[in-house]
């Protein structure tokens, strides 16, 4: 055999396995763009693939074609089609005399009627994907995809988070702190409140529809309390969790030097960040299914426990106005002008006028 | 405290900007050629996006231009012969969410036919609507709007004499302009809260009679000035303004009600709000 002869069998053998498979994947390309027009489409009496015409397609005047005709490339219709016509890669040209009994479809191009047309004329960017298809969308992403993913929203959770945590700090730091001090000082009573106060909440805004609802007037105001109560609830569960938070943060990052804020701040920050840590342990093992499992029920139990806790201590505390519960008894602030009652066996304390007068 | 605040929240902001969804963007054109003039049903279903309906002299009984994400919702787009009715739009994949971001950018724009009787039913979402329905044969139209920035305008009179125009609003702002072109003997609009703007300017061919219900929010009325007004009022706890307007027995009345060649009956009902008919030079 000569060697150039030889070179392009060599050659011919190598390309063939590729060009069958470009070969089998046009096939199945055709497949299911012959089910999209079937089921999506609605298009009646597709012919078979091998029976797609691989270009265009003409129906010259006073022919007729039976059936539905479906090209990879422009057609153009001057006699009868009974049936549809479809174009994959382009136009659809219904000639004037022209006449298609079904529906005119263009995948990207246009469909141009100066002829009848009986049924719909479409055009598309693309064949719509069959509902099954787009609901199995996400299982095609990779498993560093899916990881990324979850990762995206924890972080995005997390960054939601602290900026309410620094926003209730500014201005709700007060409140937060009795709720702090109530989870500390009252805290499986807090516990036990918390748990009640879940199972509570949905019969609560029922209660709350009815009485509305009774005084009648109240009706209109149904869909206005009804918001009203869902953020009042919202916004105690967030008060609460950020005083465990803080609480469990300030427990680990004391900042000896800092002030008080930003010891407040970088316990909050610190406590926040250990309940996502179980959160983003579980999304970086997304590609794992069941230690992703395992890591997410204890990160659940973990905020679960928190929530209630908080919420117990939200409600115990109303929110942190309630300071008498706050600290187990009224507090006691003396004004200037007061002194304490003397006991006896206790010398009283001097008033404060007297203190000025040996001052000067 | 401040320093703190600031790197936490420069922190969290590419985390939440890079939270976003995803969408498979997809444009469809339908469209029908018109074969008689017999009288027809057109149903528009959308949910949220931008909407645009109006007349067109191509021959065609509809013409549907859809914007949409292929992730969110599906096209509707069905003709039934014999019932002469069609049904258009877009509808929401099951289990899929209403109201991404995303779908700010979705649009359906629709074309009707001037000559053909139709009765119209358009059913939004959260749209941000402009319906020109001047010039068209319209024997009934019935609208509902979610939340909703809706303009209703009749620039054209209507072709044929329109039995009801029903329009259901919820959260939202509704104008409607040139009411009297729409050739109706009945406008009934209802809103949920919002505010509504009626302006009854247009070619006057019959008396008219409106019915209107705005829980909470602000009613304005336009009405030229020499078209005769009755206006009926119940309200809670509502303002109403009736400057030019006489009250005699259990209802206001401009002054030429008794000379004016057609006259306007308002029944309006507001609880929370303020109802104000404003006289116009046409």
């Amino acid at each position: 055999m000569r060697p150039h002869l030889r070179a392009l069998l060599t050659l011919l053998a190598a390309l063939l396995p590729s060009a069958l498979r470009a070969q089998s994947d046009s096939t199945r390309q055709l497949s299911r763009a012959l089910e999209q027009l079937a089921k999506g489409e609605q298009i009646q009496a597709l012919p078979p693939a091998d029976s797609v015409a691989p270009a265009g397609r003409s129906v010259p005047v006073g022919t007729t074609v039976h059936g539905t005709i479906v090209a990879r490339g422009p057609v153009d219709v001057g006699g009868t089609v009974e049936g549809s016509v479809v174009s994959l890669t382009g136009d659809v040209t219904v000639r004037p005399g022209g006449h298609v009994t079904g529906d005119a479809l263009s995948v990207g191009g246009r469909v141009i009627a100066d002829g009848r047309v009986d049924g719909e004329m479409r055009t598309m960017s693309a064949l719509p994907t069959l509902p099954q298809a787009v609901v199995a969308a996400p299982d095609t992403r990779t498993g560093i995809e899916r990881t990324v993913d979850a990762v995206r929203v924890v972080a995005g959770s997390f960054g939601v988070l602290l900026i309410v945590a620094i926003g209730v700090l500014l201005f709700a730091g007060q409140n937060l702190g009795e709720v702090v001090e109530t989870v500390e000082r009252r805290f499986s009573r807090a516990f036990w409140v918390g748990l009640a106060a879940q199972l509570l909440i949905l019969p609560g805004v029922v209660v709350l529809c009815i009485a509305l609802a009774l005084t009648l007037i109240g009706i209109l105001l149904i869909p206005f309390a009804v918001v009203a109560y869902a953020i009042a609830v919202a916004g105690l569960v967030t008060l609460g969790f950020l005083a465990v938070a803080q609480l469990i943060g300030g427990a680990l990052w004391r900042g000896r030097d800092s002030s008080e804020r930003a010891r407040a701040f970088g316990g909050l920050v610190v406590g926040v960040a250990i309940f996502f840590v179980l959160w983003f342990a579980a999304s970086l093992l997304v590609w794992a299914p069941l230690a992703a499992t395992v890591v997410r029920a204890a990160a659940v139990a973990a905020t679960w426990a928190a929530l209630t806790l908080g919420l117990g201590a939200a409600v115990l505390s109303r929110a942190g106005t309630h300071r008498r519960v706050a600290s187990g008894s009224r507090p006691v602030e003396l004004a200037a002008w007061q002194t304490p009652t003397p006991i006896t066996g206790v010398v009283a304390a001097r008033r404060p006028a007297a203190v000025a007068k040996e001052a000067r | 405290m401040n320093r703190y605040a600031v790197a936490a929240v420069a922190l969290a902001l590419p985390a939440l900007l890079g939270a976003q969804s995803q969408s498979r963007w997809r444009s469809l054109d339908v469209s029908r050629q018109l074969r008689d003039s017999v009288p027809q049903r057109i149903k528009v279903q959308y949910g949220a996006g931008r909407v645009d309906v109006r007349a067109t002299d191509d021959a065609l009984l509809y013409g549907m231009h859809l914007r949409y994400d292929e992730l969110r919702a599906a096209p509707v787009h069905r003709y039934d012969a014999e019932q002469h009715s069609a049904l258009l739009g877009l509808e929401t994949r099951r289990g899929i969410a209403h109201g991404s971001r995303d779908s700010e950018s979705g649009e359906l724009r629709l074309v009707l036919p001037r000559r053909v009787p139709l009765d119209l039913e358009l059913e939004f979402g959260g749209t941000e609507a402009v319906l020109e329905l001047g010039d068209l044969t319209l024997q009934s139209v019935r609208l509902e709007c979610g939340a909703t920035d809706a303009t209703l305008g009749f620039t054209a009179p209507n072709r044929s004499h329109m039995r009801e125009l029903d329009v259901n609003v919820g959260a939202a702002g509704f104008t409607a302009l040139h009411l009297a072109n729409a050739n109706a003997d009945l406008i009934r609009v209802r809103g949920g809260v919002g505010v509504v703007d009626l302006d009854f300017s247009g070619t006057w061919t019959r008396d008219l009679a409106v019915e209107s219900r705005v829980n909470i929010g602000k009613l304005t009325l336009r009405v030229p000035d020499d078209v005769g007004v009755r206006v009926e009022i119940q309200r809670v706890a509502a303002g109403f303004d009736h400057e030019g307007l006489v009250k005699r027995d259990d209802a206001w009345y401009s002054t030429n009600w008794d000379s004016a060649a057609h006259k306007l009956r308002i029944r309006a009902e507001t609880v929370i709000g303020g109802i104000e008919v404003q006289r116009s030079t046409r």
